[in-house]
């Protein structure tokens, strides 16, 4: 197994591919950094351009985008609360905040090394898991997958400190509006008002782009002045604060990794969920979960520590069954076949060194990409002290036509309007958008794994409650939602004893 | 602004919107055939009753202070109704918000090449005020950026719009 490490680790480390895994971080950090784009939109752009291409070119080409997507995205979601792609939306809810409050370098830079380790402990996870992924795998039905689902709901909702009611709400309108299009349960459409559009439910891209960046414009431009305010916050902040506040916070780092490794390795989940549930239990295992939302820098470590570890962990549908995780990866899949490599159990039998090889570039383009970002935190922490007057119709008009090129339909646009509206509505009225977005992104599998369950036990519930992997499941979701209230009731035991003797603390 | 049960009527627009959207979402899914409708319905259901629940726990009566202490049994946490009164008038949120859809619509008819700098020279002129110089640099810059990246860069077909389709 070493030799096959190194094989990969030395294939990396020529002069071709080094450059070609430069070239795939520089379009990385462009297209993450720019909503509506990211990395299946650069994967896409490039892949027939790998063409005349040796495959570990090709693959240190696409390591490349795929490490420094990531870091890209990041950027944005913390200056503008615009997140570049999809899972940088958690990243926004603590990382916005630390802006506002003038701290965009330290979350930035916290950020950054939280990516470069997560980058690093998915690797050796990864690295750990391949030889044995197909049993872990194997081990999730329908079954198995649906309580994953409902359970990563419910968390998230219960994140909501003080709004669980509200979370449980817009989670249910997540789900009601997932379920958008054609059904492919029953064979038909649902609730598209006879649009044709719709037939293909409500695309993510559109709607995460209205949720997060309009809305946050409309609100800038009802606020006025800057993102930041004050030109004095942002000489406050420097990189090394944020790298200290990363290995500071070393259980976070390792809590985001090890839930991205995992959700990364579950097939059609992806990233989104795994950046929102790292922030999810880490909000549930902090001291002071009211502080998150306000610009806790755990809130920034925690997500963007699980988004970089997914990263290899997602390899391993992809390359042991040909399920790709994502659609990033559906256009990884679509490389590796033009090179001549067929994903599926063989593949990790008859190109392992292609493999190792992958996985360094992917790894390398973490760390990497994280350094770039630092040496550019100054001047990037400076876009938050642009006038909104300005700000707001130039990233209005960039984040608009993200949204028509995801697949250059001008509905899109129209989408992401609405959504815009909703995301300043819920912000307005105090209603949680994370476990809105988790569901948006999740209801569609929710109901299929919930048929395909009930068509397994010929309609027996109990089959939610005979497996043992449904059973931790459970067991961990009751723990995770009743936490807080264990929590409460610990807290007035410690005050009464405290008070009890004279009756005074 | 008029209250209903201690609270201003403004305060209840989105739950009250929600109610009307899960009524609505309900009454569409039975129009549907039950292995269609079933977990759509399903979930249409429990919103339904959490929708209620966020409308009863909105009022500042004393039945809603009591279920609230109940479900959020952080410390301290929701003993007051959970609405936030904006600090800005609802006409600077209404042209916030007009503001995007004039630009959807210039963007459906007038394709992205037209509306990008119109709503950007727009914006910044009219609604916030800056000059007519400034304006159009940034105007022109934007739709630069945009054209470069898109059309010359990603070599996408930038939406012509409704009116220049046929160009």
């Amino acid at each position: 197994m070493l030799d096959l490490w190194l094989s990969g680790f030395l294939s990396l480390f020529q002069v071709q591919q080094l450059a070609f895994l430069a070239l795939g971080m520089a379009v990385g950090l462009l297209f993450g950094a720019i909503p509506g784009l990211g990395g299946t939109t650069a994967l896409a752009l490039l892949v027939p351009m790998t063409y005349g291409l040796d495959s570990f070119s090709a693959l240190a080409l696409a390591g490349g985008v795929m490490g420094a997507v990531p870091m890209g995205g990041m950027i944005t979601a913390i200056l503008l609360n615009t997140p570049g792609t999809a899972p940088n939306a958690a990243t926004c809810l603590d990382g916005y905040p630390l802006a506002q409050q003038g701290k965009a370098g330290l979350a930035i830079g916290a950020g950054a090394s939280a990516n470069a380790l997560g980058g690093i402990i998915g690797t050796i996870s990864v690295l750990a898991v391949l030889p044995i992924a197909r049993e872990i795998v194997l081990l999730f039905g329908p079954p198995e997958f649906f309580l994953l689902v409902i359970s990563g709901l419910i968390i998230v909702a219960t994140t909501s400190q003080g709004k669980v009611l509200r979370g449980l709400l817009t989670g249910a309108f997540g789900l009601t509006l997932a379920f958008v299009g054609y059904s492919n349960v029953s064979g038909i459409e649902r609730f598209t008002m006879g649009n044709f559009y719709l037939w293909d439910g409500i695309r993510l891209v559109p709607s995460l782009i209205g949720l997060f960046a309009i809305a946050e414009m409309i609100n800038l431009s009802v606020k006025g002045g800057s993102i930041a305010g004050d030109a004095k916050n942002v000489k406050i902040t420097n990189m090394s604060q944020g790298l200290l506040e990363t290995f500071r916070h070393l259980g976070t780092v390792w809590r985001g990794s090890v839930i991205g490794t995992i959700v990364g390795a579950i097939p059609g989940i992806g990233g989104t969920v795994a950046s929102f549930l790292s922030y999810s239990m880490t909000v549930q295992a902090s001291k002071d979960p009211d502080s998150f939302g306000k610009g806790n820098i755990e809130g920034v470590i925690a997500p963007e520590a699980a988004i970089n570890a997914k990263d290899g962990s997602m390899l391993i549908p992809t390359l042991a069954f040909g399920i790709p995780g994502s659609a990033e990866m559906a256009v990884f899949l679509g490389l590796l076949v033009l090179h001549g490599m067929q994903p599926g159990p063989l593949m990790l039998v008859e190109h392992q060194v292609e493999i190792y090889s992958l996985i360094w570039a992917l790894t390398a383009s973490c760390v990497m990409a994280s350094f770039i970002g630092l040496a550019l935190v100054r001047p990037l922490a400076r876009v938050t002290l642009l006038d909104t007057r300005i700000l707001v119709p130039v990233v209005v008009s960039i984040a608009m036509v993200g949204s028509y090129s995801v697949d250059q339909t001008i509905e899109n646009v129209i989408v992401t309007s609405l959504f815009g509206m909703i995301g300043y509505f819920m912000i307005r009225y105090d209603y949680p958008r994370l476990p809105f977005v988790v569901a948006l992104v999740l209801g569609e599998g929710t109901e299929r794994y919930f048929h395909q369950s009930m068509l397994m036990s010929d309609g027996n519930w109990m089959i939610f409650f005979e497996r043992r992997i449904c059973l931790i499941l459970i067991a961990s979701t009751a723990f995770l939602v009743f936490l807080p209230s264990i929590r409460a009731v610990f807290r007035k035991l410690r005050g009464t004893s405290r008070t009890a003797p004279g009756g005074r603390s | 602004m008029k209250r209903i049960f201690g609270v201003p009527v403004a305060d209840y627009a989105l739950g009250a919107g929600l109610f009307l959207f899960t009524v609505i979402y309900l009454i569409a899914a039975y129009g549907y055939e039950a292995e269609a409708r079933a977990f759509p319905a399903g979930v249409a259901w429990v919103m339904l009753a959490i929708s209620a629940l966020d409308l009863i726990l909105m009022t500042d009566t004393k039945l809603a202070v009591v279920i609230r202490r109940i479900i959020n049994p952080v410390p301290g946490a929701a003993v007051t109704p959970a609405v936030s009164v904006s600090p800005y008038p609802i006409r600077a949120q209404a042209v916030a918000i007009v503001w995007i859809f004039i630009f959807a619509s210039l963007l459906v008819l007038a394709g992205i090449l037209y509306a990008v700098p119109i709503y950007v020279f727009a914006s910044m002129r009219f609604y916030g005020r800056l000059s007519y110089r400034l304006s159009l640099s940034v105007a022109a810059g934007t739709i630069l950026m945009v054209w470069l990246l898109f059309a010359v860069v990603l070599r996408l077909d930038l939406y012509s719009g409704v009116f220049f389709a046929d160009f």
